[in-house]
């Protein structure tokens, strides 16, 4: 059996070739680190700080003198008055399941309503679930309009004195939409001041300003390959008197709400990626919005019947370029265009293996059809006009292609 | 007058299918097709009553006729008003 699949994949990359460039536009999922982020991880698998950050010797010092370094580092980057309100876990769906499994678990004698966003990543709305039916907490999907918005107006009716706990993502991870999370907020907590607020910060880190004395919430995820720091690091900010249990048990050393031992070397990495993203931070972000652009007219200058997936200008955050290509199964066109060198991905990460159209997609109110034709571009500073360019090159012939061999026809069922 | 209708009420929860996320499809498509009558069964625990009235509203309809079935679900029939 294992043959058989090691033989598939490598029909799958031979057919492959030598394209004349690669683009990689899955960002989604996961990245390539630069090579500063890689550098800086190094020395730490076996040169310093290979210890364990709790345990009182000098490695271990080292270990712990970073972990509190990157902590002090993304407080800053966020204004969160304390770097311990920084936790590290192993990845932003870890992040989230703390948050929400945290805070539900903690307070499970309470039942009430939890709140999420009918748009939010699968690890905020399975926790919300599975919280639902361990502890008997009440959970209601938010619906959001055909942009992925959530109407405030709306929020008024179903937040009560029964609600303990919501979550609504800052930037949609799929069609870019920028919450207005501050909005929000205030909603909520002038209707019922207890609710913890939670947010999924994840793709909005190192893309917009994070100022949490602005935002006013309570909880938020950060994580690190969405900035082109290495797989692996995830960060949940949690404010001062907000009570959390740990849903992993084991042994706690420097995260108090987490057990295991930090992964320092990938720490390490993290830590490079956020001094990197926040280095010129307005030119960078402007960079890539205009490449953004440049991706997204062209597409639709030069492929016809294109849906785009988010909102237009200033609501879509700077480096997400979604589309249905109608009459065309998105799983397909990213092969076809992986065959050519551009690497994207198709609906959403927690259900590409599957062939289910995205939730998300379906939320906003796309048809079963347009939501399968769906393509992810995710850019960064490291993309150049001519990345844009080869691909925009590629897309269209590809497109046709599919489309020529496809059971749905244009105009047809 | 054609009544187009939908079932809300046994729509089983996972990540791609939840009454919130079958509404909005089924909002999108009658608003495209310009139906003038909907009817709409669904569980005040998924969709609480005051909501759906306010989704329907700013998609155009208005809530004609409410009735509350014996297992507790509620049918709204709603009409277009331009």
């Amino acid at each position: 059996m294992k043959m058989n699949l090691s033989r598939k994949v490598r029909e799958l990359l031979s057919v492959h070739g030598h394209p004349p460039r690669e683009v990689y536009f899955d960002l989604e999922n996961s990245g390539y680190l630069p090579g500063e982020v890689v550098e800086a991880m190094l020395p730490y698998f076996n040169k310093i700080g290979y210890g364990h950050p709790s345990i009182t010797h000098k490695p271990g010092w080292e270990a712990l003198e970073l972990v509190y370094e990157t902590k002090e580092l993304v407080a800053e980057t966020i204004n969160a008055e304390n770097p311990e309100s920084i936790v590290f876990t192993h990845s932003g769906t870890e992040a989230n399941n703390l948050a929400i499994l945290g805070y539900l678990t903690r307070n499970r004698g309470r039942k009430g309503k939890v709140l999420v966003s009918a748009v939010e990543h699968l690890s905020v709305i399975f926790p919300a679930q599975m919280a639902s039916e361990l502890f008997g907490f009440k959970v209601q999907l938010v619906p959001v309009d055909e942009h992925g918005f959530v109407d405030p107006e709306l929020l008024k009716y179903y937040v009560d004195k029964d609600t303990v706990f919501m979550s609504i993502q800052m930037v949609n991870h799929e069609i870019g939409t920028i919450q207005r999370i501050k909005e929000l907020v205030d909603v909520v907590k002038s209707i019922n001041p207890n609710i913890v607020f939670h947010t999924d910060a994840a793709d909005a880190y190192g893309w917009l300003q994070v100022d949490l004395k602005k935002l006013g919430v309570d909880m938020l995820t950060i994580s690190s390959h969405k900035i082109h720091g290495p797989r692996g690091v995830g960060v949940l900010y949690v404010r001062e008197g907000v009570d959390i249990e740990p849903p992993l048990k084991g042994q706690l050393s420097v995260e108090k709400y987490w057990p295991g031992v930090e992964n320092v070397p990938l720490i390490a990495g993290f830590k490079k990626a956020v001094e990197i993203m926040f280095r010129g931070f307005d030119s960078k972000v402007s960079y890539v919005k205009s490449l953004r652009d440049r991706l997204l007219n062209g597409i639709l200058n030069n492929v016809p019947d294109v849906l785009v997936n988010g909102p237009l200008g200033d609501s879509r955050v700077a480096n997400n370029v979604n589309v249905s290509f109608l009459y065309i199964e998105g799983e397909a066109l990213t092969v076809e265009l992986s065959t050519r060198g551009v690497y994207v991905s198709s609906g959403s990460a927690c259900t590409s293996r599957v062939l289910e159209p995205s939730h998300i997609l379906l939320a906003i109110g796309r048809k079963h059809e347009e939501a399968h034709g769906s393509i992810l571009f995710k850019l960064s500073q490291y993309h150049r006009q001519e990345d844009i360019d080869y691909a925009l090159e590629v897309i269209p012939g590809a497109v046709e292609r599919l489309r020529n061999i496809s059971a749905w026809k244009r105009g047809g069922g | 007058m054609h009544v187009e209708e939908i079932d809300l009420r046994n729509v089983p929860a996972s990540c791609t299918s939840h009454p919130v996320i079958k509404l909005r499809g089924f909002i999108q498509s009658v608003v495209e097709r310009g139906i003038e009558k909907i009817k709409l069964f669904f569980k005040e625990e998924d969709i609480p009553r005051g909501i759906m009235e306010f989704i329907l509203r700013n998609y155009g309809y208005v809530v004609e006729e409410e009735q509350r079935l014996e297992d507790g679900s509620i049918v709204f029939t709603a009409g277009r008003r331009l």
